[in-house]
């Protein structure tokens, strides 16, 4: 009996995990009462093409680094260079060859920088620099050969379509999430390209839907992976097809947001065939130029950090 | 002895009174409050800063260049996987299998043990839903490099060691042998090759040349198995002694390893459930294949 | 420039030990170098040649990852370098955090924001519950971000972009 009554008390002691979720869902939901029709829910696709190189780091950024970088340097253990070369090799030679050595040290002699104090061809106060570039020898025979071997050039981080400023091009803005944007035929709006449900077709899912459709209105193939099929936003219209902020306005209607990345293929629009006259692909501080400072606002958040 | 009705605590008092010998039920009260003497010594006032001030003797820069993985995963991947591990009208918390009452039928019921969990040995842990505060994420990479032959050779175990640490590029731990096996021509606390725990930078680094030169080298690899893991969210694979090859460090100077050690590789990820933990390993570049049961 | 250097060191020593090495010293180095019974300390009594090939491997491989001789000396910063390295370090953490907070802020609205997208759907569509349904619809099993999408790299590749893909590949 005792270790009942104890049991059934430290199960109500127990403390229950993020209970800030659960009253948020208990609050009442806008709008229950006044369903939407489905013809008045359309699907957003969300499409979004992921940085294909690192972020460009700020000024400071790169000087914190650099600083870490030198005192890592500083503080290494010296480069154990007679295990990889072996004792009297050519390679050994190569590698002497190559080196900057530090100062040594000779009795009798002042040194205004401290006492040289080396081990292992390394000054310990100082960082070791391991030059392992090959001098060029103007008189060696290998010479051509060595000109067949093409050094390592990294590409430029700007691309062609950057400097062009050519915003339909995947190829631009590296460094950043680009987002595929439309423009719509009658509004003349940018806006996610989003596709309204038709009351007499079948219902499909949202995210099957998004993604038919706008593989339906490119002229190119392209491959997509669409993170889930849940919607991850919905933004509300009023009757004059102005964006709903708060709840006590009237919802006509609605579209539930997918988020997809592009994989590879272009997206090229089809405009005959769509309700969209124009698309561009732009990152998200381009964004609040081209989109409405309503629609911005509910996207927002979506964004990525860059 | 009568010392002690000064209230002075005594060993085996009671054993004076029954003129025999027994034992303290008094239990000693020394050495049990932890003294860290290195910071009550004056001799080496170095020792005291924490390990990120440069006046330690331990300090070690750790941001010496920005992490590809660790950014990536925060700008694109983690809202990514809490996507995807959503379902709605999940409960926020599923209880793991505990242990039982005994129905009180008998009265042998009373001072017994708990009955075992329904399904399983040990008891297991509630699982919570994923929120935006649990997303998966890679804690620790556990690098296992057992090699039974150094305990005939101790040479194997320094070998191995090297290994490990100049592709991980950080210090492994020397593992040593536990039992006695004949067979195995295994004895104990031999050092039997070398072990590492890697975390933040130098791992991302670790997985980077993992999935992006290691592995698609490998023409027979299909990718981790979609049954490996704990069910607690640690997936697990292994490298043969050729496989280890393929690193880089290794590859680029095959003349000073004519032999190499296969490694046990673990991913402890902070996720609840095994899926999860694919989901995620997934998204840093890792394939899986085979069948899956979910968890 | 190598070369030359050292001919100047080594002609600069070579004068110097001549000018203020003792008679004495030079003598006892000889009797050093010849008499061979004479224990010096730190000196190799066993040649590295008698070893095995795979012990002399071993050898180096144990000072690869032993300490000495390759550490070098502790820093020496001064009160002035100190205080601007705390700067810096403090100045960093800073910008960490409010990345975080803004990461975190970020997060948490599009949690709430699919959780209310999918109340909205289960209760504010006329649809008999069809969207909803497949909006809930959650696979447990083989759930994977693709592999195709890749950790970004400090430099693109050469093929920026894969623009030749087709459905029918």
């Amino acid at each position: 009996m005792l270790r009942n009554s104890l049991r059934t008390t430290n199960s109500v002691c127990v403390r229950g995990f993020s209970t800030s979720s659960i009253a948020r869902l208990a609050e009442p939901i806008e709008n229950v009462k006044t369903k939407t029709p489905i013809d008045s829910i359309s699907s957003s696709l969300f499409l979004s093409r992921v940085p294909i190189v690192t972020p460009t780091l700020g000024e400071f950024e790169k000087q914190y680094y650099k600083y870490q970088d030198e005192l890592q340097r500083r503080l290494m253990w010296s480069f154990p260079y007679y295990y990889y070369f072996k004792k009297s090799s050519l390679a050994e030679a190569a590698f002497f060859k190559n080196q900057k050595w530090p100062i040594s040290k000779e009795e009798g002699v002042f040194y205004p920088k401290g006492t040289p104090n080396i081990k292992h061809l390394r000054e310990r106060s100082e960082k070791q620099v391991i030059n392992v570039k090959e001098e060029e020898d103007e008189n060696s025979k290998f010479k051509k050969e060595s000109d067949v071997v093409k050094p390592i050039v990294p590409n430029s981080r700007i691309t062609d379509a950057d400097v062009k400023k050519d915003l339909k091009s995947l190829e631009r803005k590296l460094d950043s999430t680009l987002y595929l944007i439309v423009q719509d035929k009658k509004s003349s709006e940018w806006k996610f390209p989003s596709f309204k449900y038709n009351a007499e077709e079948r219902i499909s899912a949202l995210d099957e839907y998004a993604t038919e459709n706008i593989q339906n209105i490119s002229q190119k193939d392209f491959n997509m992976f669409t993170v889930t099929n849940t919607p991850i936003h919905v933004v509300k219209y009023d009757s004059s097809n102005k964006v709903v902020n708060n709840a006590s306005t009237n919802v006509a209607s609605k579209e539930y947001i997918i988020k997809s990345h592009i994989l590879a293929g272009d997206f090229v629009l089809n405009q005959k065939e769509s309700q969209f006259k124009d698309y561009l692909w732009l990152s998200g501080e381009e964004l609040p130029e081209y989109l409405s400072k309503d629609y911005y606002k509910q996207v927002e958040f979506l964004l990525a950090d860059y | 002895m009568k010392v002690n009705t000064l209230g002075l605590r005594s060993f085996s008092s009671s054993s004076i009174v029954k003129g025999k010998p027994g034992y303290s039920i008094v239990h000693p009260v020394h050495h049990t409050v932890k003294i860290d003497k290195k910071v009550l010594s004056p001799r080496f006032p170095e020792l005291k800063y924490p390990k990120n001030d440069p006046r330690s003797p331990h300090f070690k820069p750790v941001n010496v260049a920005p992490d590809r993985l660790k950014e990536h995963y925060l700008n694109i991947l983690k809202s990514d996987l809490m996507y995807m591990t959503y379902k709605h009208d999940e409960a926020d918390k599923i209880e793991g299998a505990k242990k039982r009452e005994w129905d009180g039928t008998s009265a042998y019921h009373l001072n017994r043990n708990l009955r075992r969990p329904s399904g399983f040995v040990k008891e297991q842990p509630d699982s919570h839903r994923v929120t935006n505060k649990n997303v998966p994420e890679l804690k620790s990479i556990h690098i296992n490099c057992f090699v039974p032959l150094a305990v005939t050779n101790p040479h194997h175990a320094i070998s191995s060691m090297l290994q490990v640490q100049q592709i991980t590029g950080e210090k492994p731990q020397p593992i040593y042998t536990k039992s006695d096996v004949g067979r195995w021509q295994i004895r104990r606390s031999r050092r039997a090759g070398a072990k590492i725990e890697l975390k933040g930078k130098p791992m991302n680094d670790f997985l980077l040349t993992l999935t992006e030169l290691v592995l698609p080298r490998i023409p027979e690899f299909q990718g981790l198995r979609n049954k490996s893991g704990d069910t607690y969210g640690n997936l697990h694979f292994g490298l043969t002694h050729k496989q280890v090859r393929l690193f880089p460090e290794i590859s680029s100077n095959p003349d000073l390893w004519p032999r190499t050690y296969g490694l046990h590789i673990t991913f402890n990820t902070t996720a609840e459930r095994d899926t999860q933990a694919r989901m995620l390993l997934s998204g840093l570049g890792l394939p899986f294949f085979g069948g899956e049961r979910h968890s | 420039m190598l070369t030359n250097t050292i001919k100047l060191q080594s002609g600069l020593g070579l004068s110097l030990s001549q000018r203020i090495m003792p008679a004495s010293a030079s003598i006892s180095s000889m009797m050093a170098g010849t008499i061979s019974s004479q224990f010096t300390r730190g000196k190799r009594t066993k040649s590295k040649s008698t070893m095995s090939q795979g012990t002399q491997r071993v050898v180096g491989q144990l000072s690869v990852m032993s300490a000495a001789r390759k550490q070098p000396l502790r820093l020496k910063l001064t009160n002035e370098d100190l205080v601007r390295h705390q700067v810096v370090h403090n100045a960093w953490a800073m910008l960490q955090k409010q990345k975080r907070q803004v990461r975190e802020e970020k997060l948490t609205k599009q949690f709430e924001a699919m959780q209310s997208a999918m109340e909205d759907l289960k209760h504010g569509v006329e649809d008999g519950g069809v969207l909803f349904g497949f909006g809930s619809k959650f696979e447990k099993t083989k759930k994977r971000v693709s592999l195709e999408l890749r950790v970004p790299t400090e430099y693109p590749p050469n093929q920026v972009w894969n623009h030749k893909y087709s459905k029918s590949d």
